[in-house]
């Protein structure tokens, strides 16, 4: 399960739902937001708002993923 | 996020949080090259999106906005929001994973329509069915539902405690600022 946790900035928990336990993702600056699953389920898609505008970000939901910015628009 | 993972379908928001006439309803090509990606209006007209749900098979396009919910085919092909279902309070649809049924959390309740689907991607609901009692907190603001892999079981955001469904207003907030 992928969940959106912390205030102001938020970030995205992948949690074992069988095991009990969850990591925060390995995360780039700013606060992310609207996380969805890729269809293999191994990655999630998320939108991260920085102060320099927003991305669309896909990373693994492997422990320790970095994160790869697929789009970005300035503000 | 269509199957085969090459497009994403978005809102984007506007100035106004939560406001649904703020936001406009974007398609992702992820299929083409970084530097060519953009971000493309789904429709010619904007059709604002408190949320938005592909089905399963990627031919449908649900989208909520404020209580009511709207379909069309996706990709859009020219048509435009068909209104489908209308609660009497902010509605968050999602698809079951056969895309059989359409489930809604609004009103503190979650409900589910039996959904028809033509081979195009065009879809009817039927009669709304409340299936259980489900007080979510109204920080709670997006994806507020989801069905499991198996289907079996959903996940919701939820609360025992009333007080949590009430939005606060604080007055003289600014008293409580720290110098």
């Amino acid at each position: 399960m992928a969940a959106l946790q912390g205030y102001p900035d938020q970030h995205i928990w992948i949690y074992n739902l069988q095991s009990g336990t969850g990591a925060r993702m390995r995360s780039l600056p700013g606060s992310e937001g609207n996380p969805v699953w890729a269809t293999d389920v191994r990655s999630v898609y998320y939108a991260l708002q920085t102060a320099e505008g927003s991305r669309v970000v896909r990373q693994s939901a492997e422990s320790g993923s970095l994160p790869e910015v697929l789009y970005s628009s300035s503000e | 996020m269509t199957p085969d993972d090459a497009q994403l379908v978005l809102t984007q928001v506007g100035k106004t949080f939560g406001d649904p006439n703020g936001s406009t309803l974007m398609r992702l090509d992820l299929s083409a090259p970084p530097a060519a990606r953009k971000l493309e209006p789904l429709f010619s007209q904007n059709e604002g999106a408190n949320v938005a749900r592909l089905s399963p098979n990627g031919r449908s396009l649900i989208v909520g906005r404020s209580g009511n919910i709207y379909a069309c085919r996706y990709p859009p092909a020219g048509d435009s929001l068909r209104l489908v279902a209308a609660l009497a309070g902010p509605a968050w649809p999602f698809f079951s994973r056969d895309g059989q049924l359409l489930y809604v959390v609004s009103r503190q309740a979650l409900y589910a329509h039996a959904v028809e689907a033509s081979s195009d991607g065009r879809i009817r609901v039927g009669e709304r069915s409340q299936l259980f009692r489900i007080l979510h907190p109204a920080r709670a603001d997006a994806n507020l539902g989801a069905a499991s892999r198996d289907g079996k079981r959903i996940l919701a955001i939820a609360t025992d405690d009333t007080e949590e469904t009430l939005l606060q207003v604080l007055t003289d907030w600014t008293t409580l600022l720290r110098p």
